[in-house]
């Protein structure tokens, strides 16, 4: 494929669509740019809707390629049928029932995906306590700070705290209220410019992760 | 006790995890009943809504994801109750593809028919709007563009609700759940400063230090978890399962403290052994 279809074309479309969208955003309100940025943000949100799509096909790919490699008694293919049959069954009771607001899709949603994203979710607070264990030490002064933070922070968010001792009501308060909102609202500007610079970069077509992807692809 | 050190530097981690499962299953079967202060953030955010005019426009982004749904339900549960308890219209999408289910979920359990409201004229659910920060702004520019139809397949312009509503002009406030620590920035980029909409947060205890930075000035106010759940509860007197669930979180940060504790006396008395070796 040739570099102008690799790299010009998409580079020259974001350019087009990140400048409206920038002067409709910085520009006192106007219809026609308020049009154009709704015609283009609706845009993106179908194009984000094809993205699951083809999720569902490179999942159906993947594992599809597995079983065959694998064969379906092995663990790996045992596990990549089961992936692929709560696919095939979410999609068909959606496709049959009229979509994800239907009792039907709930019902499923609800006793098969609810209780394992709960369970996966609790396993990481184990795990988060093991690893507290392990590696909140307090080797250093801002490990310190972290650690005492942390904990008086935590504390503060649950009953108990407050029940025992009082002031650490006042004292989470203040780590949320002051070094926190300072230290977040630092990175967030921080953040800020670094997008800025990326997006420039990607305007100019100098931005190298873009250029990364043309080239691998 | 120098032997209980060494063991307690190499112990088990299954016996870290069987101490918590305790520590977690007794406020729940013999529940404490803790008190529970008010915060601002709390008190601002039933302050925002209690002091809505009659007939103002709620918008509700759901964010929450089905791994966070415990963490952000009873929260979000109180703010429905409060909101129908008002004369005040809601609308509702989802930038979360387990948005819809659990929004359903929710509002079956509020039931906003027992308050009054009727579907279509008072209240209208859309589905997923995927992209993100995109599809939040794209709802904010124009809704007909992003949503042709109410999650049930109703055509927009056939919902009576919908009839004066398309963007984020004809909004009074916007109510965010997300559980994404940045996500915030997409209300306060595409519906506060453009449009100057206040906006309230319901999040996971997690994401609180991010949302905390916008607040008061940003964001109006916030929910930080079910510790806010709980505190919505007492301060509207809506009975709800926030205080259950605090409740069993009491005793499961115990634990963690514990060990770090633990965790730092095997450490120093590893370290201070070496050094005196030395």
């Amino acid at each position: 494929m040739s570099i102008t279809i690799k790299s010009l074309i998409p580079t020259l479309i974001t350019t087009i669509v990140a400048i409206f969208i920038i002067v409709e955003y910085f520009a006192p309100p106007n219809a026609i740019l308020g049009e154009i940025k709704g015609s283009f943000t609706s845009w993106a949100v179908i194009i984000a809707s094809f993205t699951i799509i083809l999720g569902a096909l490179y999942l159906v790919r993947f594992h599809g390629l597995k079983i065959i490699k694998e064969g379906l008694g092995s663990q790996e293919g045992f596990f990549s049928s089961i992936t692929l049959f709560i696919l095939v069954l979410f999609v068909s009771v959606g496709l049959a029932f009229g979509g994800t607001g239907t009792s039907q899709y709930n019902l499923i949603y609800m006793n098969i995906m609810k209780p394992i994203a709960s369970i996966t979710r609790g396993i990481c607070f184990f795990y988060c306590i093991s690893a507290a264990y392990r590696a909140f030490k307090l080797e250093s002064w801002e490990a310190t700070s972290m650690l005492v933070a942390g904990v008086l922070y935590s504390l503060r968010q649950i009953p108990i705290g407050p029940a025992v001792w009082s002031p650490i009501e006042s004292i989470g308060d203040w780590i949320l209220a002051y070094p926190n909102v300072g230290a977040t609202r630092g990175g967030i500007v921080a953040t800020a410019f670094g997008s800025i610079i990326i997006a420039l970069r990607t305007l100019y077509n100098k931005e190298l992760s873009v250029k990364l992807v043309s080239e691998v692809e | 006790m120098s032997d209980f050190l060494s063991k307690l530097d190499r112990i088990d981690r299954r016996w870290l995890y069987a101490f918590t499962i305790i520590l977690v299953i007794i406020p729940i079967v013999s529940p404490l009943g803790l008190p529970v202060k008010v915060s601002k953030p709390t008190r601002d955010f039933y302050n925002v809504i209690s002091s809505l005019p009659e007939g103002s426009v709620v918008v509700y982004e759901e964010g929450s994801i089905s791994g966070q749904y415990d963490v952000t339900r009873a929260a979000c549960l109180a703010t429905f109750k409060l909101i129908f308890s008002y004369p005040v219209k809601f609308i509702a999408f989802c930038d979360s593809a387990d948005g819809p289910v659990l929004l359903k979920d929710m509002l079956s359990m509020v039931d906003p028919e027992s308050y009054g409201k009727e579907y279509g004229e008072d209240y209208v659910i859309f589905g997923l709007a995927p992209g993100g920060e995109t599809a939040t702004a794209s709802f904010a520019t124009d809704i007909r563009k992003t949503y042709s139809t109410d999650l049930y397949g109703t055509p927009i312009d056939e919902i009576p609700l919908m009839s004066e509503i398309n963007s984020a002009e004809n909004v009074d406030l916007i109510i965010q759940v997300f559980v994404g620590c940045y996500n915030c920035d997409w209300v306060v980029r595409q519906w506060v400063v453009p449009y100057n909409t206040k906006y309230l947060g319901i999040t996971s205890e997690c994401c609180t230090p991010m949302i905390a930075a916008y607040y008061p000035a940003s964001c109006k106010a916030y929910l930080p978890g079910t510790i806010g759940a709980t505190e919505m509860e007492i301060l509207a007197r809506l009975p709800g399962e926030g205080a259950t669930v605090s409740d069993a979180k009491n005793l499961g940060l115990i634990p963690m403290i514990l060990f770090i504790i633990l965790g730092n006396i095997a450490y120093f008395r590893k370290r201070f052994g070496k050094e005196e070796e030395k």
